[in-house]
């Protein structure tokens, strides 16, 4: 359904601020495990929906934030584009998840690495401050440098700084060929593996090292795909297949996270080289060895690997790692935007960006 | 020197006793060649310069500058075109070119950290036994300087299929106002809480300093084709670069010029470019040599049926070098035709572009200038140069009337004032055309908490609602008065 609510939303924003009362800004809800309970009124962006503007040979897309990801793809499909970061879909079900909200939560999917986050798709955006105030920041195009970046700013923002309104995104042609291709090797073998095709020009667009089996997929030119795939000594993976495998990874529905609830799910960020843990039977590897999902209860192990590597850490639901000096001018820029601390987010956790109420429990 | 501080001697003190003498100028002589950077018609002598040869001396320099509350302006390798290190005559010029390590080349990783002393050039020369490179290569790259990529976030002509300085660079090490050193990112392809490296791309030394830099390094593609076309009319160019863009092929380089440019850079050069075409397309392939043999093909075919008049493939390094020879001299070369230029920067939307020049062509009559455009057409950048003589009373600020006339139209259209120059000081004026008083005020905003002392290039950037209001022409955007909330006088 396309409806614009920007009136409706700024005026929500504009009395929150004037009876004192804080929201929670929320889409679909897809990614709410990912953050702690917010004890907040919800500012319901789900339907303030719809593409505004999309121009196939411009290679962008505009649409407002409460469009669901899944109608996005839809549409860019049919022109042969695709999101070239491949945002997570992580609802109950495959149409949850909006473009607000995956921006917000600044998630990537397996093409990270090659494709760019999604964040560095963001061209612009439309916010909703916490003065109520709607402004445009950025715009359409590739290349621009008027002002700071706030567009990029709010990806990975989790809400804190206003509720983006709109956002305009860069897509990208799909490959005229993708193939996958499985091999039987461990985790070590497999991050070795990686390495040496990251120093090819080839491309590359998914890696995932799970329960002894290396996926590799290549997007491309036909020729470029099967050349790049010909030295390996795999079995090349039906598509359908193949698609279905990635699907799960990307929307972390593979057996990997749904099997082991049992224990906490750890997302950890490390140089793509560095040494993997001593626990491969609860890994899971993406990004060439740049992601490394873990199930482990014991959070000092996995603090101290992640801190050991150079990288860093954070456990479903729980606040991100933000060291002090960082936090302070997070904290300063939030209030820039939002000075009345309307918009409770993930980073009000105190030890984090402050203000606002969240509960762990 | 100029001492405009009272308490000048004092400071000069503390400044000496952290900075080797070889890293403290304040002779007008030394002072000269930081006057001005690229933007070499606006100049002013700083007060002193600092070239700290550790980050321990950047912090000094910064918490000496913050008790005194004069202004610090970072500087690269001073290529910069907006006038963004323009020093301020009460003010010190941190120059980072002393900070010219690099300090690790990873392979593994496919990263390099390197101080921002660094030039752009020189990280690929350094890449290049490990079959890897930097992709950003503003036109500046022999000279220009990592930390000012990073300031400015710097483009060049493989954009649209490899990004910009803000999708290239994994991490920074950054000195605030406050004195503290933050190390952001790193060789990891995901950072927690708020996007603070997003901010200090294209931030002009506003909001950091930056001390160190981690890039992202990519392998160099196995094959390459660059493919020089001419049309009889402007708006087959620019169909054709739509078809290719549709046929779901990236080029790695795209360049548009027209009959103008061209025939400045041909007898520049040499290239070989069609004297006769009304616009030219430089376009580079790259990939394995199937995919560039295959693309090659199919951009030809794509370029016949736009229209083409002219059309060679160049295969071998040194006819490439040839044809791209004539666009990268295009600026020096039509500095050969004016005693002046002024060099515009705007963005726009590429269906756009015939509408654009056509107004630009109305602009040059009504203002009596010539234009030469210079178009990167894979991404929508255009820079137009606009001729001049500064001698000739008048005309200088005519150019610039008119430039700024151009970017009022960039933004019309639904472009921006600048692709990847930065704003700088010379387009403060066009950045009230594209932002109203709440969204400067929110950048003001952001500027406050990152820099509550107001001592990083100040000025710069982002024009006060002061300054705004006071211009002359008034400009209605999205249907909204800019700044209803000032005098008008």
């Amino acid at each position: 359904m396309v409806t614009d609510q920007t009136a409706e939303l700024a005026e929500a924003v504009a009395s929150a601020v004037a009876e004192n009362r804080s929201l929670s800004i929320v889409g679909h809800g897809s990614k709410k495990n990912w953050q702690p309970r917010l004890r907040a009124e919800p500012l319901d962006l789900s339907s303030h929906s719809g593409v505004i503007d999309y121009q196939p040979t411009e290679l962008v897309l505009t649409a407002r934030s409460g469009t669901p990801l899944s109608e996005l793809n839809q549409v860019l499909a049919e022109q042969g584009q695709q999101l070239a970061s491949e945002p997570p879909l992580l609802g109950e079900t495959p149409s949850q998840g909006t473009l607000g909200g995956a921006v917000a939560c600044g998630f990537s999917g397996p093409a990270r690495p090659w494709g760019g986050s999604l964040r560095d798709a963001v061209l612009g955006v439309e916010l909703l401050n916490g003065k109520g105030e709607v402004l445009r920041f950025g715009g359409q195009v590739m290349k621009n440098v008027a002002g700071y970046d706030v567009s990029r700013l709010q990806a990975g923002a989790w809400g804190s700084l206003g509720a983006m309104l709109n956002v305009s995104v860069r897509v990208q042609p799909i490959a005229a060929a993708t193939q996958t291709m499985k091999l039987t090797m461990d985790a070590e073998q497999a991050n070795a593996l990686a390495r040496s095709m990251a120093q090819k020009h080839l491309p590359m667009t998914a890696t995932c090292w799970v329960d002894g089996s290396y996926y590799l997929r290549l997007s491309g030119h036909a020729g470029t795909v099967a050349q790049g795939l010909e030295p390996l000594s795999g079995e090349l993976v039906d598509a359908d297949l193949a698609a279905a495998f990635w699907q799960k990874v990307r929307d972390q529905q593979h057996e990997f996270f749904t099997s082991t609830q049992s224990k906490r799910l750890w997302r950890v960020i490390a140089p793509p080289a560095a040494p993997l843990p001593n626990c491969t039977e609860d890994l899971l590897l993406e990004w060439q060895g740049g992601l490394r999902w873990l199930r482990h209860d014991d959070a000092d192990f996995v603090q101290d690997y992640a801190r050991q590597v150079g990288g860093w850490c954070w456990a479903m639901g729980e606040a991100q790692p933000i060291d002090a000096a960082q936090s302070l001018l997070m904290r300063r820029l939030k209030s820039a935007f939002d000075p009345a601390d309307v918009f409770v987010s993930a980073f009000s956790d105190p030890k984090l960006l402050g203000g606002g109420s969240t509960s762990a429990d | 020197m100029n001492m405009p501080h009272e308490n000048a001697e004092d400071v000069l003190r503390q400044l000496r006793a952290v900075l080797p003498d070889t890293s403290l100028i304040t002779d007008a002589a030394g002072l000269k060649p930081y006057e001005t950077d690229g933007l070499t018609a606006i100049r002013e002598l700083p007060w002193l310069v600092v070239l700290p040869t550790t980050e321990q001396q950047v912090v000094e320099v910064v918490n000496i500058c913050r008790q005194n509350q004069i202004p610090i302006i970072a500087r690269g390798a001073g290529t910069g075109l907006s006038g963004g290190a323009r020093p301020h005559k009460h003010g010190v010029v941190l120059g980072l070119s002393k900070l010219n390590q690099i300090l690790h080349v990873d392979k593994d990783n496919g990263i390099a950290r390197v101080q921002p002393g660094v030039r752009n050039l020189a990280i690929t020369d350094a890449a290049k036994e490990f079959g890897l490179y930097y992709a950003p290569d503003p036109s500046s790259q022999i000279a220009c300087s990592i930390g000012g990529n990073v300031a400015e976030n710097a483009g060049g002509v493989h954009c649209l299929k490899y990004g910009l300085t803000v999708h290239n660079v994994l991490g920074v090490r950054v000195v605030t106002s406050d004195g503290e050193v933050l190390e952001i990112g790193g060789a990891l392809y995901d950072r927690p809480g708020l996007d603070l490296l997003a901010l200090l791309c294209g931030s002009e030394g506003m909001l950091g300093i930056v001390t160190e830099v981690t890039v992202a390094l990519l392998p160099q593609p196995q094959q390459k084709s660059v493919i020089l076309v001419g049309f009889d009319e402007v708006t087959q160019a620019g169909a054709a670069v739509a078809n290719i863009i549709a046929a779901g092929i990236i080029p790695a380089g795209m360049e548009m010029m027209d009959k103008r440019a061209v025939e400045a850079a041909e007898q520049f050069a040499h290239a070989g470019y069609p004297l006769d075409a009304a616009a030219i397309l430089i376009i580079e392939l790259d990939g394995s040599d199937t995919e560039v043999q295959a693309l090659t093909t199919q951009v030809s075919d794509l370029l016949r049926r736009a229209g083409a008049s002219h059309i060679e493939c160049a295969e071998d390094a040194q006819t490439q070098a040839r044809l791209w020879k004539g666009r990268k001299s295009a600026f020096p070369a039509v500095g050969r035709l004016s005693p002046d230029y002024l060099c515009m920067d705007g963005t726009i939307p590429r269906a756009r572009l015939a509408e654009v020049l056509t107004r630009i062509e109305e602009l040059s009559s009504e203002f009596n200038l010539a234009v030469a455009n210079v178009f990167h057409a894979a991404d929508g950048n255009l820079h137009p140069l606009i001729l001049f003589d500064a001698n000739v009373a008048g005309q200088t600020e005519q150019a610039m009337s008119m430039g700024a006339r151009i970017l009022e139209v960039c933004v019309e259209m639904g472009g921006t004032v600048t692709g990847e120059h930065g704003v700088g000081v010379e387009k403060l004026d066009t950045m009230c055309v594209q932002f109203n008083a709440a969204e400067l005020e929110q950048f003001f905003a952001i500027k406050r908490a990152m820099d509550p002392a107001d001592i990083l290039n100040p000025g710069k950037g982002i024009p006060t609602l002061t300054r705004c209001g006071e211009l002359g022409g008034m400009h209605v955007h999205g249907g909204r008065l800019p700044f209803p909330e000032l005098e008008r006088f």
